[in-house]
């Protein structure tokens, strides 16, 4: 089955090579500098300096009980507490643990009985082992999936569709955790309560769809009938928030009324397998670290806290780069200095040795171009343009709020606009 | 090593303005060389003075506004639309006229690219049909040798009958249809052989400038009046002349696709076709000038917000749903 939507932006991912390098496992770093937030709310640091850790122990108790907890990845003596930047957030307080490379380990708690668990005690488990969302701006996976269950999902959507340049580890993780990640699909179906699940992939991972369907045949013939296939969606930015829409399905009983297909990511299944089997929290980030300031892009397995310096020395960070950016190129964040640590919710790192032109013009010339790339059908320019005059409930009659800011627009326009930037302000705005 | 922070998207594309001028340069050429084929050296010479002085009045103007001169070809391209719109024979002076005119007060009094309301070539274009409507319409026969720079003398070269004074008159023009169709027929050069305007627009279409909804609807509604109220001969033939004769194909392509005076929405950009071409065959049919595409696409630039923000209510953004 082959799958696609409007707009978008097809980039050339031919020689993408984040998407052939082998996951490599990264724990080098001396020092670990843990956030206190992490994606999932604010956590009070659990332990006191000079103690000593072991590797899944928890260092972070949320503040609230919706909050994940932050677990040390490493065993070690935790040498400072102190107060930091945080890269999207603002300020945080860090944890410092030496790693002393014993890798003692905190005793895992896995599941008795895999097979009575109820969709519930697995939500629970979720929770407790702190799965990130699938990108870095996600709630937590127990709140998707808590969403997912009240909205009455249908379609269980892993979403494994790399469309950006550069960008490559889910497609690794489908590659070489083929089996994990598919029994953490179950897990996550049973837990949704869905019947049908999709493994959504797109152009450019062949290999990870070998080793799914090896997965799945294997599993059909031992008479394990779960309902997962393997769907191909077209490689146009941003695919991977369109799954939703894409994989919707249609509830005859309310009439025309569309259910939102529930989406979830490799990697959280896999950390959703090893919680449930191995009682493992999640204490590392599969990343990828790639751009053209890399000479040697690759997908790491780092522990949450590895300094970024020591990652992207690791994959020979050229010495002209300009610019960091946390998460993707569209639409992720640069980086004001380079001493900050991995997070659990990151998913990319990359390094620029070029920005992108910037100016506040406002040449448009018209050309409909934005309108024509947007996913959600919008005319940003048209926002733009009455965004510029303060017109916020005109903007808002053209979508300003379904605008998702995918950043299709400003990649686009000729004359250089930045629309998103001005689209962000709107809705923010829009808030007031 | 301190590091740029910029907002995401951290890419852009390489097309910017330049280039979708560039691409609209570039298939004028063939248009532009084709009539130099049927018209000798002084239709080049025609589109050097057009295009030298439509750039030299940019950039007087964007020393004058102290805005950075945009090293974009929309100048070019104004210059060489001027060029195939007026009549070979025509004194440089007006072609100067027009050049000025429309690169100044069409053009960077509004704003500079992408502010100007009207078209800037066909602003240009219609302030010398209306200072010298004469001048304006008098071609002469293809291939007639005229002087590359002194006036064009009337009592040496006689003007010869373009098809649209034929069908203005109710006669039959005295050019075969195919003739027509390839573009010997005497009549200002952007009467030019269609199969290659037909191929320049297949380019601008592919290369998403141009939108097919203008050019499509407008050239459809001048076939249909054309063929329900023929001022001539039968329905069919009457069609066939409607459209080969003047510039309306021409100025569909080049002129109606202009991104910056043309609707952006879908419907609104059908119903600015639908609109231009009734007004074209109107002027043609009761009007005083011959052609009445320049005007119909001038009339219908200023309506352009209007019809976009016609269309959001009438189809306002159905909210995202899921």
């Amino acid at each position: 089955m082959f799958r696609s939507f409007r707009g978008g932006i097809r980039f050339d991912t031919t020689n993408n090579e984040a998407k052939k390098a082998v996951i490599r496992r990264f724990s080098e770093s001396e020092k670990l500098r843990i956030s206190m937030d992490q994606g999932g709310g604010v956590c009070i640091p659990a332990v006191r300096e000079g103690e000593y850790v072991l590797r899944g122990q928890c260092v972070g108790i949320p503040k609230t009980e919706e909050g994940l907890a932050v677990y040390s990845p490493v065993s070690g003596t935790v040498e400072k507490i102190e107060d930091g930047v945080h890269p999207l957030r603002g300020k945080c307080r860090y944890v410092v643990i030496r790693d002393d490379k014993q890798n003692a380990e905190y005793p895992p708690e896995p599941a008795e009985d895999v097979s009575a668990l109820d969709g519930r005690q697995i939500m629970e488990i979720a929770h407790r082992a702190s799965i990130p969302g699938p990108t870095q701006y996600s709630e937590p996976e127990y709140v998707r999936i808590l969403k997912m269950v009240r909205n009455g999902v249908k379609t269980l959507v892993c979403g494994a569709v790399e469309c950006e340049p550069y960008i490559g580890h889910s497609t690794r993780i489908c590659a070489e955790y083929a089996e994990q990640v598919v029994q953490g699909l179950e897990l996550m179906m049973r837990a949704t309560y869905t019947k049908n699940a999709v493994i959504a992939l797109s152009s450019g991972s062949e290999e990870a769809e070998r080793a799914l369907r090896g997965v799945l045949n294997a599993r059909k013939r031992r008479d394990n009938p779960a309902k997962i296939c393997i769907s191909q969606v077209a490689a146009k930015y941003p695919a991977a928030t369109r799954l939703k829409k894409i994989f919707a399905t249609r509830d005859m009983r309310f009439g025309e009324k569309t259910i939102p297909a529930g989406v979830t990511s490799p990697f959280a299944c896999l950390s959703l397998y090893r919680a449930v089997y191995e009682g493992k929290p999640v204490t590392e980030a599969i990343i990828t670290v790639s751009g053209s300031g890399i000479s040697r892009p690759n997908v790491f397995e780092v522990p949450i806290g590895t300094p970024l310096e020591d990652l992207l020395r690791r994959a020979i960070v050229s010495e002209n780069t300009k610019s960091i950016i946390m998460g993707g190129i569209m639409s992720g964040v640069a980086l004001d200095s380079w001493d900050y640590s991995v997070l659990r919710s990151n998913t990319a790192v990359l390094a620029m040795t070029e920005v992108a032109e910037y100016s506040r013009s406002n040449e448009c010339i018209h050309c409909n171009q934005c309108g024509k790339v947007c996913p959600e059908g919008l005319s940003p320019s048209q926002i733009c343009e009455y965004l510029m005059q303060n017109d916020i409930a005109e903007a808002e009659k053209l979508g300003l709020a379904d605008c998702r800011l995918c950043g299709c627009c400003t990649y686009i326009c000729p004359g250089r606009m930045e629309l998103t930037e001005m689209l962000k302000e709107g809705k923010k705005a829009v808030c007031k | 090593m301190t590091l740029v922070q910029r907002p995401a998207p951290h890419l852009r594309h390489s097309d910017g303005i330049a280039i979708s001028m560039a691409d609209v340069s570039i298939v004028l050429l063939p248009c532009v060389a084709m009539s130099c084929y049927y018209y000798g050296e002084r239709m080049l010479m025609n589109c050097t003075v057009a295009v030298l002085s439509a750039v030299v009045t940019e950039l007087i103007f964007s020393l004058l506004t102290r805005k950075r001169a945009i090293g974009d070809l929309s100048a070019v391209v104004t210059g060489l639309i001027i060029a195939m719109l007026l009549p070979v024979g025509i004194l440089y002076r007006y072609v100067v006229m027009a050049a000025v005119t429309s690169m100044s007060v069409a053009k960077a009094m509004f704003g500079g690219v992408g502010k100007n309301i009207f078209n800037p070539a066909l602003c240009g274009v219609a302030l010398v049909t209306l200072v010298n409507t004469q001048a304006a319409s008098t071609v002469f026969e293809q291939g007639a040798g005229l002087p590359l720079l002194k006036a064009v003398d009337i009592s040496t070269f006689t003007p010869v009958t373009g098809m649209l004074t034929y069908l203005k008159a109710g006669e039959i023009p005295a050019v075969s249809l195919f003739d027509a169709f390839v573009g010997r027929q005497p009549e200002i050069p952007a009467g030019v052989c269609i199969p290659i305007v037909a191929v320049a627009f297949l380019y601008l279409v592919y290369r998403k400038i141009a939108s097919p909804n203008i050019t499509l609807s407008m050239l459809l509604t001048v076939a249909a009046i054309a063929f329900f109220a023929p001022r001539t001969g039968a329905s069919a033939e009457s069609v066939g002349y409607e459209l080969l004769a003047g510039s309306v194909i021409f100025c569909s392509v080049f002129c109606a696709n202009d991104p910056v005076t043309t609707p952006n929405t879908a419907s609104g950009q059908v119903l600015f076709g639908v609109f231009t071409g009734a007004i074209t065959m109107l002027i043609r049919y009761y009007g005083v000038f011959d052609e009445g595409v320049i005007f119909a696409i001038l009339i219908m630039n200023a309506m352009s917000f209007a019809l976009d923000k016609f269309s959001h209510r009438v189809r306002p953004h159905r909210k995202g749903g899921v």
